[in-house]
Formats: C-alpha cells, sequence, structure tokens
C-alpha cells in the first residue's frame, strides 16, 4: 500500500476514533471503543502490525505516524473517560443523596392508663404523709366484705351494694377496699397508715357513672388518740394537691355502716368554682369520696381496742378522681382499651 | 325518696326555695339528688267553666262549646269530647273535671303544680323514710315548729294482752 494512501487511512481513522469517543454515552460504550481501535485486534493494532510488510525506509515514517494516532486517541479516550466518569459520579450522588435534613421518624411509645396514673398520683400524695400500699384480695369472703365491717347479712345497710358472687359458697367478688382494713389491722401493730388501692366489683346496670369492674382507694390510719381533725387536716391536703390550693372543702354527714361518724368530703366544683354548673348539679360542691371514724365493731374485727385505739378511714373511686382531673365524662372509657382514648395520656 | 314540696307543707312551714331547702338538707345529711318541677309548663292550662256544648256544625265527632274563663267574652272551642262526657261523667278521656269551686281562670300549674325534691335516705335514717320524719329534719334545720298529724284513735274491744300468752 502506498505510503500516501495509508497517512491517509490513518489520518481518517485518528479522525473517526474522536468522533466516535465524543459520542459515546457512557463508559462501556467507551470502554468497547477501546477495544475496537486499540485492542489485540483493534484497527489501529492491525495498521502497526502490517508495518512488517512495508520497506524498511518507510518504516520509521509510518511508525512515527501510527505512534503519534495512537497517543492522539490515547489521549482522547483518557479525557472522554474522565467526563463520562464524572458524569456517572454526579449521576449516582444525585440518585442515592440521603437528605440529613428530613426529621425523623418517631418510634411510637406507650403510655399508662389514666386509672394507673391517678392511683399512682393518689398513692404518691398519701406516701408523703407516711401512708404505706397494700394489695388485698379480689375474690373475698363475706366475713371480711361485710360482717367484719358491721354489715349483718339481712341489715338494709346490705342494699348500698350489689353483689357478685362466686360459685365457692360465702364467697364473692369485693364490693368495695374496705375489707382491706381488717386484713391490715391483722397484719400489722398500730400504728398503722395503709393506702389499699385495688379493683372492684358490683353488680350494676353499666352507663355513664356505673360500671361492674371499677378502682377504689381505700384508706386507713389508727393510732391512740386519733381524731375526726386530723382526717379533715389529711383530706385537705390531698384535696389541695389533686385539685388545687385554691378549693374550698366541706365534710358533710353520710352513713357507712364501718365508719361512725361518717361523711361525705366535697370540694368545691372543678368545672364551675364553686359557681354552680351542669357538671355538679348547679350545687357548687362534687363529692370525691367518702370517710369517716373506724366504728368500734370494725376496731374490734381486727382485733384492736377501740377504748385504745381511734382511726379514720376513707374511700375514693379512682374513676371519679381521674374523670375530674382529666375532664372525661364517661368512666366506660377505660376499660374499653380504644387508642384513640389511651393515646391521649 | 321522693318528697312533694306541697305535702311536706302540711307538717311544718317552708320559707325557703326548693334549692335553698334542698341545700340545708343535703348539709344536714339528707343529701337532695334532684330537684323537679311540675306544671312549669301549664301556665297557659287555665281554668275555665262550661256554659255551653253542643254537637259541632261540621265535624261529627267534635263539639263546639263556649267556655268562661275570666271576665272577658267566653271563648267558643272546639273540643274532642262527647256531650255526655262534658255533661255528667266524673271519669272521662282526656277531660279533666275539676271541683265545682275551682277558681276560673286560674294557670293549672298554680293549682295541681308541685315541687318535688328526690332524698336519698340512708339506710341508718330509717325515721327519715316518711314526710313526717323529714319535717322533722326540716324543723331542726330552719327551727319552724313540726304540725304533727293527728292519731288519736278510739280504744276499745279485748285488752291485747289477753288474747296471747
Amino acid at each position: 500500500m502506498e505510503l500516501q494512501e495509508l497517512r491517509r487511512d490513518l489520518e481518517r481513522l485518528r479522525e473517526r476514533a474522536l468522533a466516535d469517543f465524543a459520542a459515546a454515552p457512557d463508559l462501556a460504550a467507551l470502554d468497547a471503543l477501546d477495544v475496537a481501535y486499540l485492542g489485540k485486534k483493534g484497527e489501529l493494532t492491525v495498521v502497526l502490525r502490517g508495518i512488517g510488510a512495508l520497506p524498511p525506509e518507510d518504516r520509521p515514517q509510518v511508525g512515527a505516524v501510527v505512534n503519534a494516532v495512537r497517543s492522539a486517541i490515547e489521549a482522547a479516550l483518557v479525557e472522554r473517560r474522565a467526563i463520562l466518569g464524572t458524569a456517572a459520579l454526579e449521576s449516582r450522588l444525585g440518585s442515592e443523596a440521603v437528605d440529613v435534613t428530613t426529621p425523623g421518624r418517631r418510634p411510637p411509645r406507650g403510655s399508662r392508663h389514666p386509672i394507673v396514673e391517678t392511683a399512682r398520683e393518689i398513692s404518691r400524695i398519701f406516701g408523703q404523709f407516711g401512708f404505706v400500699d397494700y394489695e388485698g384480695p379480689e375474690v373475698e369472703d363475706d366475713l371480711t366484705n361485710f360482717q367484719l365491717l358491721n354489715i349483718p347479712p339481712d341489715h338494709p345497710a346490705r342494699d348500698l351494694w350489689d353483689t357478685l358472687y362466686v360459685d365457692i359458697e360465702g364467697y364473692l367478688l369485693r364490693t368495695h377496699t374496705s375489707p382491706g382494713q381488717i386484713r391490715v389491722m391483722h397484719a400489722e401493730r398500730p400504728p398503722i397508715r395503709a393506702l389499699l388501692p385495688g379493683r372492684c366489683f358490683r353488680y350494676e346496670a353499666i352507663d355513664a357513672s356505673h360500671q361492674t369492674e371499677f378502682f377504689q382507694v381505700e384508706g386507713l390510719m389508727i393510732d391512740e388518740g386519733t381524731t375526726l381533725g386530723d382526717l379533715r387536716g389529711l383530706l385537705d391536703q390531698f384535696a389541695a394537691a389533686m385539685f388545687g390550693r385554691d378549693k374550698r372543702t366541706r365534710f358533710r354527714p353520710g352513713y357507712y355502716p364501718f365508719t361512725e361518724p361518717s361523711v361525705a368530703f366535697d370540694v368545691e366544683c372543678v368545672v364551675c368554682g364553686g359557681v354552680g354548673c351542669p357538671a355538679c348539679s348547679r350545687t357548687g360542691w362534687m363529692t370525691i369520696l367518702g370517710a369517716g371514724m373506724v366504728h368500734p365493731v370494725v376496731l374490734q374485727s381486727g382485733g384492736l381496742d377501740p377504748e385504745r385505739y381511734q382511726g379514720f378511714a376513707f374511700g375514693m373511686g379512682v374513676e371519679r378522681i381521674s374523670n375530674l382531673r382529666h375532664a372525661v365524662n364517661d368512666l366506660r372509657y377505660y376499660l374499653e382499651d380504644d387508642l384513640r382514648f389511651l393515646e391521649q395520656f | 325518696m321522693r318528697v312533694p314540696l306541697s305535702w311536706l307543707a302540711d307538717y311544718v312551714d317552708i320559707d325557703l326555695t326548693p334549692e335553698q331547702l334542698a341545700d340545708r338538707l343535703t348539709r344536714l345529711g339528707m343529701e337532695v339528688q334532684g330537684i323537679e318541677r311540675w306544671g312549669a309548663d301549664w301556665q297557659d292550662v287555665v281554668v275555665g267553666e262550661l256554659l255551653t256544648v253542643e254537637p259541632h256544625p261540621r265535624a261529627d265527632r267534635l263539639s263546639l262549646t263556649t267556655v268562661r274563663v275570666g271576665d272577658g267574652e267566653p271563648l267558643s272551642i272546639v273540643c274532642g269530647a262527647t256531650g255526655d262526657e262534658l255533661r255528667l261523667t266524673t271519669d272521662a278521656e282526656g277531660i279533666l273535671i275539676l271541683e265545682p269551686d275551682a277558681p276560673i281562670g286560674r294557670a293549672l300549674g298554680d293549682l295541681f303544680g308541685d315541687t318535688v325534691l328526690d332524698v336519698d335516705v340512708k339506710p341508718n335514717r330509717g325515721d327519715a323514710l316518711c314526710l313526717v320524719g323529714l319535717a322533722r329534719e326540716v324543723s331542726a334545720v330552719t327551727g319552724a315548729p313540726v304540725r304533727w298529724p293527728e292519731t288519736a284513735v278510739s280504744e276499745g274491744g279485748r285488752p291485747v294482752s289477753s288474747m296471747s300468752t
């Protein structure tokens, strides 16, 4: 082949290569072009081998041209590779980027049930006065739940409670936490300051203010010379802690077979502050618990001498307290397991 | 226990409003759980004197009456009661026949209305499960004397002690 012709071919090859490189869409295509031009069977390589067939005096010239073309192709490859490489990197950075400024996803957290929370708060308040938490059984016997508390079997006072009985003769589901008083008096010697939270059961028609299952907290203090004044003072502190120091309180005469005298303890209405509103039936007062001085019969039931020891007891409904604290108007919510309600606490 | 104040007033004078009375009784230990007012919506119903009754000219089962309700002109009132009911009988459906001396024109609420206190009497106060017992409670609160009901009995016959051993 003529030298000039060879020169021309090489020149065209170089132009083609550079054009192909510029047009290569990605690194994979570029690699293929690399092999096509500079590989073992590449176009340039073939020409380079063909130099041997030329007359010896032409070989240096052709060799120089071929090497020049090869340098140019190699340079173009490097350059194009760099451009494509950068583009590929940019693309990956763009698509795989993480926006570190987005707010995190909050992991779900549970919360305490309002009944548990309220009972704990009650325990905390009385705990500051030395009251210790005790637990009694939910299945009680008739003696401890009624008779030892001065509620004889056929006395009209029994009508104050609608009892659920179990299939064991003489046993029932406790209707209040008061039986705990008997148990504490047998378990501890005076001075006694006991708090008895617990689940209670009554045969009730279920409505917004009544349930078959509900929670009470009982309190008992027994010492030598305990007075009604001690009861009032303690309950006033409780009311202040639970409902605010600005609320007045009052005792009114009440009746329980196991306390004498018995009282209802009222706090000024948390909704209207004593003015009178539908929540307090326009009286301005809300009864939050019943209490009284422990009846001598009950002290004797507990093995204590009423001449030597006196005491007071109180009992409150936890749902009632929680209702007043959280403006809940229907205690059925506490047992319905509805997350929409429970999540609010 | 439901206590109509009109009946309670038979045994003790009450100078307080129902709300005041409820508050005093509650603070005494007789918890008033509710106050009902009967007759507030009867104020526009008045006592009338039936003057004439005729069958209604245009309706078989109706009567046309004239009724005096006061000093003005008697009113023409269409009525669903029959002539017999209006004239004679004392028990008639839907018609309240009053005593002859009922004051004409007075509102029915004034005559028959009442206020009822719902008192939660505790089991240790069986003595308060009656109007007289509650009258005594009111008396304790207000100081007004109780007007005890007449309990005179005529005694006669064999002594009970001779009838049993």
